[in-house]
This record gives C-alpha cells, sequence and structure tokens, in this order.
C-alpha cells in the first residue's frame, strides 16, 4: 500500500498516511467515524526531497496496516516548525477540504497577476501563523515583506490565500460591501482606508486568529507558499468552472452553519 | 317559493369540473421527461399517493363516528350531508394534489425545452385544476343540496352538515399536511445542508423526496382543504342567516318578489359568479404568460376581482336584493385587497428590512424584531375585518358580514391556483437539481419560485381573512340558530357564563398551537435521526456512488404527522360539544368569541412573522449586511427556522380550529 507524505496546515502537522489525498481530507476533516468536524488544508509531499530536519526513516517504518488490514490513517512525524524546516520545492499538489469532507486539488502554476492590481488586499495567512491581515501590497511583495529578516518581525516561509473584498479595495470608506460576510465590518474598512491614507504602512492585523468557518468560496485568486525569493502559486479554477467541474465541493465549500 | 335558477349552480360546478378535466388533459399531454427526471418525479408522486392513502384511512373511522353521530342524534340527512362535504372535500384535495404532482415534472421539462413562459404556463395550470376543483366541487355539492333542501329555512339546516364534513377533512389535511411539509423540510435541510454540507434537493439527501412530497401533501392539498372549508362555510353560514333572519329584515334587505329565497340563494349565485371570473382569469395568466410571472398573475387575480365586483352588481340586482348588499360583496373584496397588500408590506417591505438590519447585532435583536413586526402586522388586517364587520352590518345586517366573506372569497378558483401554484414552482426547481438538469433551467425555475413564495405569503393574509369572516358569520348563524330554537337565549358580555367561555375559547388557539409547534419538532427529530443513519450506514451515499433510502423517509414523515394530527383534529371537534352540553349556549357562544379572536390574531401574527423572517434572510442573502455566511446570515437562518413552523404549520391551522369549532357549533346549536 502506497504510503503519502503530507503537509498539513490545519493543524500545523507532518503525517505520514495510507489514505490517498480524498480519503486524507475527509479523515482529517470528520474523523473516521464522522464525529468531529472541521476544515483541513494539506499539501502532498515530494519524498524524493531530502528533509534532514525530520525523524522520517523510524515514523515511516510504524505507518503500517492495521491487523484486519485496514490502511493507516496518520502516522505524525512533527507537530510544529513544520513550514520552517520544509524546503519548498517539496510541495506537491495542493488539496482544500470542506468541513463536510470533500477535498479539492489544486496544482502549482507561475504567478502572473491576471488583472488591474488592486490598491488594496485582505490576506488570510493560512501557516505557520493565522491572522487575516489587510495590506497594500500585492501577492508576490506581501510575501517578500512578511518574510523579510530585516523586518522586526518576520516569518521563514508563509503559506497564505488573497480574499476577496470586491469594492472595499478601491473605496473603504463608502462601498457598500455587498456579499462581504466577514464579522467586524468597521474595523476591516477602517484598518483598509487606513493603509489607504497612509501608504508607509504595508500591513494592519484584521483578526489575530483564523475562525473555524474558512471562507473557501471568498479567495480571490488562489493559494500562495513561498519565501524570499521564491512564490509558488496554486489557483483556484472560475467560479464557472468550480460549479461545475467541483459540484460537489463548491457546494459544500458555500454551506451555511447556523451553530457558530 | 324558489326563483327557478338555483340549477344554475351545480350545472356550472359540472362545467368547472370539465374546465378542470380540460386543463389537467392538456398538463398530462406534455412532455414529462425520461430516465432520472421521471423517476424523481414517480417518487414524489407515489410518496403523495401513500400519504394521502394512509391518511384516509386514519381518518375515515373518524368521519364514520362523526357522521353517524350527526345521522342519529341530528337528522339522517344531515348525516348524509356530512359525508357527502367530507366526500367533496377529501375528492377536491386529493384531485388538485393529482395534478400538482403531474404538474410539477412537466413544468421542470418545459422551463428546460421551451423557457419560461412555457414553464409558467404549465406550472399555474397545475394550481389552476387545484383552484377549479374546489370551487367546482362547493358550487356541486352546496347547489346540489340547496336543490332539495334551500325551499325552507328548516331544511336548509341539512346543509349545515356539508360544512362540518368539509372541515374535518381540512382539520386533517391542514394539521397533518403541515406537520409533514415542516418534519421533512427541516430534517433534510439540517442534516442534508448543514451537516452533510451537500446542496438543497442533492438527490444524495435521503430527506428530499419527502420535502418534495410535503410540498404537495401540505401546500397544495391542505392549503386546498383549508380555503374550501372557508369557502363552503362562508356560503352555508350565509345561507343560515338568511334562513333565520326576522321577516322585517328581509323586507328591508330585497325588493320585489326575491324575499327570503332570493337572500337564501344570494351566496350561491355570487360563488356561481366568482366561478366564471375566475375562469377569464386563468385566461388572463396564460394569454400574459410571456410577460415577468408576477405581472402575468397580477393581471389575472386583478382581472377576476375586478369582473367580480362588476357582476356581482348584476347578480344582486338580479336576484332582488338591494344595493346595499352589493356594497358588502364590495367590503369584502376591497378587505381582502387590503389584507394581502398588508401582508405583502410586512412580509416583503421595509419591515423585512429592518429584521435583516437586526442581523447585524445577532439572534437576539432578530428575533425581538421579528417578533414585533408580527405582533404589528395584525393591527391593519384586524382593523379591516372589523371595518368590513362595520360597514356590512350597517348596510345589511348580519347578512351583510356572510356576504362580505363570500364576496371575499368568491374567486377563489384563481386565488387558489395561485396559491398551488407555488408549490409546483417549488417542486420543478427540486425535480431540475436533482436530475441535474443545469443552471439555465434552474433559473427559470428559481424566478417563478420567487414569485410563488410572494404569492404564497399573500394567500396566506388572504386566507386567514376570509377564515375570520366566515367563521364570524358561522358564529352569527349559530347565535341566530340557538335563538330560533330557545326564545329565551340571550347574550349578555357581562355574564360570567359568557366571559367563562371567552376565556375557554381564548386557550384553544395557543392549546393547539402549542400540539402543531411539538409535533414538528418530534417528528423533525425522528427524520434527522433517520437521514443522519443514512448516511453513516449506506457506504457510498455521500460520495454519490449509492442511492438513499427516500421512501423510508416519507413513511417516518407520514407516521408522525398522522399519529400527531389526531389530538389537534379532536380539540377542534370535541372542545365546543363538551362546553356547550355542559356549560350551555351561552358559554359556548363565548367560546366561539374567544376563539375567533384568539386564532385570527395568532394566525396572522405567526404567518406574517415567519414570512418576515424568511424574506429577511433572503435578503441578506441578496448580499446584504455581508451576505450569505455571515454573522448576520447565520443569525437570519435562526430566525427563519423559528419562524418556519409558524407560518407552515401551527399559523395555518387556526383558520380552521376556528371554522371547525364554529360548524361543530352551529350543528349542534339546535340541540342546545
Amino acid at each position: 500500500m502506497k504510503i503519502h507524505l503530507y503537509y498539513s496546515l490545519i493543524p500545523e502537522a507532518l503525517i505520514y498516511s495510507m489514505l490517498p489525498p480524498e480519503k486524507f481530507g475527509m479523515y482529517q476533516a470528520t474523523g473516521s467515524k464522522r464525529q468531529t468536524e472541521g476544515p483541513a488544508i494539506f499539501f502532498e509531499l515530494d519524498q524524493s526531497v531530502d528533509l534532514p530536519a525530520f525523524a522520517l526513516e523510524e515514523t515511516r517504518k510504524r505507518c503500517v496496516e492495521h491487523p484486519d488490514g485496514r490502511p493507516k490513517n496518520s502516522t505524525y512525524v512533527a507537530v510544529y516548525h513544520v513550514l520552517a524546516n520544509l524546503p519548498l520545492e517539496a510541495l506537491g499538489k495542493l488539496y482544500l477540504t470542506t468541513q463536510a469532507g470533500f477535498t479539492l486539488e489544486l496544482e502549482a502554476v507561475p504567478y502572473e497577476p491576471a488583472e488591474a492590481e488592486r490598491p488594496l488586499h485582505l490576506y488570510q495567512e493560512l501557516g505557520p501563523v493565522f491572522p487575516r491581515v489587510a495590506s497594500n501590497l500585492g501577492p508576490r511583495e506581501f510575501c517578500r515583506y512578511v518574510t523579510d529578516p530585516n523586518q522586526p518581525i518576520s516569518l521563514p516561509k508563509v503559506v497564505f490565500t488573497e480574499l476577496r473584498i470586491d469594492g472595499l479595495a478601491r473605496d473603504p470608506r463608502n462601498d457598500p460591501a455587498k456579499h462581504i460576510p466577514y464579522r467586524r465590518l468597521v474595523h476591516l474598512r477602517e484598518c483598509l482606508a487606513a493603509l489607504k491614507e497612509k501608504p508607509e504602512k504595508k500591513t494592519k492585523i484584521v483578526e489575530r486568529e483564523m475562525r473555524p468557518d474558512i471562507l473557501y468560496y471568498m479567495i480571490q485568486n488562489g493559494v500562495f507558499a513561498g519565501d524570499q525569493d521564491h512564490l509558488l502559486y496554486y489557483p483556484l479554477p472560475s467560479e464557472d468552472e468550480l460549479a461545475s467541474e467541483h459540484y460537489l465541493w463548491w457546494h459544500s465549500a458555500r454551506r451555511v452553519r447556523s451553530s457558530y | 317559493m324558489t326563483l327557478g335558477i338555483e340549477w344554475i349552480t351545480p350545472v356550472l360546478g359540472v362545467v368547472g369540473l370539465f374546465a378542470a378535466l380540460v386543463i389537467f388533459l392538456r398538463i398530462n399531454r406534455q412532455d414529462s421527461g425520461t430516465g432520472e427526471v421521471a423517476e424523481i418525479a414517480r417518487r414524489i408522486q407515489e410518496g403523495a399517493r401513500v400519504f394521502m392513502t394512509r391518511e384516509f384511512q386514519v381518518l375515515l373511522p373518524f368521519a364514520i363516528v362523526l357522521g353517524a353521530l350527526v345521522f342519529w342524534l341530528k337528522d339522517p340527512y344531515e348525516g348524509l350531508a356530512f359525508f357527502l362535504g367530507a366526500g367533496c372535500s377529501f375528492t377536491a384535495g386529493a384531485i388538485g394534489m393529482y395534478a400538482a404532482t403531474k404538474a410539477n415534472v412537466r413544468t421542470t421539462v418545459a422551463a428546460h425545452t421551451q423557457g419560461s413562459a412555457a414553464a409558467l404556463s404549465t406550472a399555474f395550470f397545475g394550481g389552476s385544476v387545484m383552484g377549479l376543483t374546489i370551487a367546482s366541487m362547493g358550487l356541486l355539492g352546496i347547489g346540489g343540496l340547496f336543490l332539495f333542501f334551500g325551499r325552507t329555512e328548516e331544511d336548509a339546516e341539512v346543509i349545515h352538515g356539508f360544512a362540518m364534513g368539509a372541515s374535518l377533512i381540512a382539520i386533517f389535511f391542514r394539521v397533518g399536511g403541515g406537520i409533514f411539509t415542516k418534519a421533512a423540510d427541516v430534517g433534510a435541510d439540517l442534516v442534508g445542508k448543514v451537516e452533510a454540507g451537500i446542496p438543497e434537493d442533492d438527490p444524495r439527501n435521503p430527506g428530499v423526496i419527502a420535502d418534495n412530497v410535503g410540498d404537495n401533501v401540505g401546500d397544495v392539498a391542505g392549503m386546498g382543504s383549508d380555503l374550501f372549508e372557508s369557502y363552503c362555510n362562508a356560503q352555508i353560514a350565509t345561507i343560515a342567516i338568511g334562513a333565520t333572519l326576522a321577516l322585517s329584515s328581509v323586507q328591508d334587505l330585497t325588493v320585489g318578489e326575491a324575499g327570503r329565497s332570493g337572500l337564501m340563494y344570494l351566496p350561491l349565485a355570487m360563488t356561481s359568479a366568482g366561478l366564471i371570473c375566475a375562469l377569464v382569469g386563468i385566461l388572463l395568466v396564460h394569454f400574459f404568460s410571456a410577460q415577468q410571472p408576477a405581472r402575468a398573475l397580477r393581471f389575472g387575480t386583478i382581472g377576476a376581482a375586478t369582473l367580480f365586483v362588476i357582476a356581482a352588481w348584476f347578480v344582486a340586482s338580479y336576484i332582488g336584493a338591494i344595493w346595499q348588499v352589493w356594497a358588502c360583496v364590495l367590503a369584502g373584496t376591497v378587505g381582502g385587497v387590503i389584507i394581502g397588500a398588508s401582508t405583502e408590506y410586512f412580509t416583503g417591505g421595509k419591515p423585512v428590512r429592518n429584521i435583516a438590519r437586526s442581523s447585524e447585532t445577532g439572534v437576539a435583536t432578530v428575533m425581538i424584531t421579528g417578533l414585533s413586526v408580527g405582533l404589528l402586522s395584525v393591527v391593519i388586517p384586524v382593523i379591516t375585518i372589523a371595518a368590513i364587520l362595520l360597514v356590512s352590518s350597517h348596510l345589511a345586517g348580519l347578512y351583510g358580514a356572510g356576504i362580505a366573506a363570500v364576496g371575499m372569497l368568491a374567486t377563489i378558483g384563481i386565488t387558489m391556483a395561485i396559491d398551488a401554484y407555488g408549490p409546483v414552482a417549488d417542486n420543478a426547481g427540486g425535480i431540475a437539481e436533482m436530475a441535474g438538469l443545469g443552471k439555465k433551467t434552474r433559473d427559470i425555475t428559481d424566478q417563478l419560485d420567487e414569485v410563488g413564495n410572494t404569492t404564497a405569503a399573500i394567500g396566506k393574509g388572504f386566507a386567514i381573512g376570509a377564515a375570520g369572516l366566515a367563521a364570524l358569520a358561522i358564529t352569527a348563524a349559530y347565535i341566530n340558530t340557538v335563538k330560533k330554537n330557545n326564545p329565551d337565549f340571550e347574550l349578555y358580555l357581562a355574564d360570567p357564563m359568557v366571559l367563562i367561555g371567552v376565556f375557554l375559547g381564548g386557550i384553544c388557539p395557543f392549546l393547539n398551537g402549542s400540539i402543531t409547534m411539538t409535533a414538528v419538532g418530534d417528528a423533525a427529530h425522528d427524520m434527522i435521526e433517520e437521514i443522519r443513519r443514512q448516511f453513516r450506514d449506506i457506504p457510498g451515499l455521500l460520495e454519490g456512488k449509492a442511492k438513499p433510502d427516500s421512501a423510508r423517509c416519507v413513511d417516518i414523515a407520514t407516521a408522525a404527522a398522522l399519529k400527531r394530527m389526531v389530538l389537534p383534529a379532536g380539540l377542534a371537534v370535541f372542545a365546543p360539544a363538551v362546553v356547550g352540553f355542559l356549560l350551555g349556549p351561552e358559554t359556548l357562544a363565548g367560546m366561539l368569541i374567544g376563539a375567533l379572536l384568539g386564532c385570527i390574531l395568532l394566525a396572522l401574527f405567526m404567518a406574517n412573522a415567519g414570512g418576515a423572517w424568511d424574506n429577511a434572510k433572503k435578503y441578506v442573502e441578496q448580499g446584504h449586511f455581508g451576505g450569505k455566511n455571515s454573522d448576520a446570515h447565520r443569525a437570519c437562518v435562526v430566525g427563519d427556522t423559528v419562524g418556519d413552523p409558524l407560518k407552515d404549520t401551527s399559523g395555518p391551522s387556526m383558520n380552521i380550529l376556528i371554522n371547525v369549532m364554529a360548524i361543530v357549533s352551529l350543528v349542534i346549536a339546535p340541540l342546545l
């Protein structure tokens, strides 16, 4: 049985598993008895890339089938400082799993800004830390900025996505913000307006923690992973393509919960 | 003395049934699809048929016992009229539902292959079969009985049995259908959309077929039987008032030789004219179907109502009623329009936007604002009812109140058609989604469904107003009948026995509301457990590799609805009898007044609060205050979930409760 190596972002962990990505996503999201629930985001790693920071061999030996022949769901290699010790070239395909357990596969492509740059942006960091950040930098510049070792606080690498803010990107104070579901909208407006009015300020934290309901359907363009020198880009298919080609995932990603 | 034209009413009933048959055959000839579409439609049809059959098995013994009691204790002919009324009501509901389950899939196919206009025509014609069947069965049944028993005031009492039979079926259909539809809806939504994360009407959801069956048994058969009994009761109560009027009053209300016979036949003459106007309205909708759906439906209803007001003048003149009687009809029709407009405002206007705005501050404020809107929404309709009563009683005494109710309901053929159109369009959308017919088809059915939601809300307001006036007329007829049989009978508000009755009557709608809400909660719980079990135990169901056991969900909703509908029906039938025989006719009169007020107020409050919460959620879904998945939306979803059983189960059952209580009182009045 093939053993996969996954880098999970929620929670941050390096995991061996005998489950293929779709089943691993379902397992991460809902548990083996469908008794838990939560989104999962993970990369499949290229096992030919050397990862000296982790005790891979010993862990891999523990990832064996159950006595009744069932595949091993997960064997943890590490649960923190994973991204910091992971070379970007090890990152393979990215998988986004909804809370109900439906998984969408994304592949990396070179990043080319497809449209006229918006003056303001909202980023959700997905690892190794999870703030939601407003910024007047485009994705590539933002990645360089937060991984800049000359800044007082920086990350060695970062995975993040840009969230839609529609008209707020140009007129944060007056845009009606239709279909903008984020909480504390007034605070978001203030953060964006401050960045617009004081361009020397590059980022402002909107939320310190990630909410349990990741708004996949609000992703502007895709997911980014990068450091000072490299930027991997995993574009999300268009809304029409999602609705027609990835129907189940798309509906699941847009679902409503009343219990938060 | 007879007028010699009474035969027209049952003949028009036959004509109406023939028109319904022609429309049905036209629908039936349309393409009903193949493969998955046909299979889904078959399962919905089968589920509805199973529910109807089992409901019949439960209510049959109930009907036999009550009919036998009327037969032996009151009058054999009245007992037979009871069975005729029950039969007509059941047949109207069954035919209408059968037509709706045929029309839904054809609407889907029409939307897919021909576009919006053809889909609108098909859905509306599907509802028209129900509307015309109800109006025609009413004319055929009451008109037929009137031919034999409309000659003298004593004979006319036989017709009361017809109303009681119709009301009995109505309470079972309305309450049973209401419990079924909400249990299925809540179960399918909570587990499917919220827990499993699959879309609405997804074929993998085991509860979706039951949800679609519920639209037919609750919103088509339930609403139909509700309006059928209001329609019949308004006519029968007016006949009863006409039969028991003092001679001086008869002379005041008529010119020439019309006399009492004319006043007794006038309600039937009005509804006969109303059927013709409804047929014209239905044709108008068909001709304008290429336009916006909302506009086409409005042309039909306003056209039919305008035509009816004109026709009513000629009918009243021909029968020999004074012009003031026609003015009462006009007051009823205008009152119906005002109540409809008020409902439209409170469930679609500024109050809805206020609820949506309050969602920015959480669930509690959504609930408070929604409750406030619901409470306020009763004011205009109740003032309207009071105004109709004031105008009509001033112009033509209690008879005026009865004929105003008849005026409001005379064009039921088209109002019911528009009501039943909504669930047909809703079902059509469900079938399109389940069969994966694509976004274009779904957009058309969604557009039709959206219009259907508004018409359904207006229809509910209209049904409550009509039921209130009909119950008022029956209560007046009850008081007249008791007086006639018991010359010492007097009603004083200060009489403690009357006040006791008012309090006892006031309890009934609250008790009924509690029973029906509990029933929905319990039935939904059973449903949720079953859907969860299927998702857990059927391998590959969520992945679309296995089929759900939909029949099991239909069975659970059916069993739950049938088990829990008996208690509200028992309350409505036996409470007035127990109070009447134990505490006397004065207390029963007080009870009817208390129940009438409580039922109208609660029904309006529940229907409008529920509708306003529902539309506030839809308003937020359009993007306001953050749109879907925002905190505001989550708060509105809670409001909508609470409002659902209010507007679709408990609220509508109030109409029937008061009418059943009133008609049972009228039937037992000579025995008190």
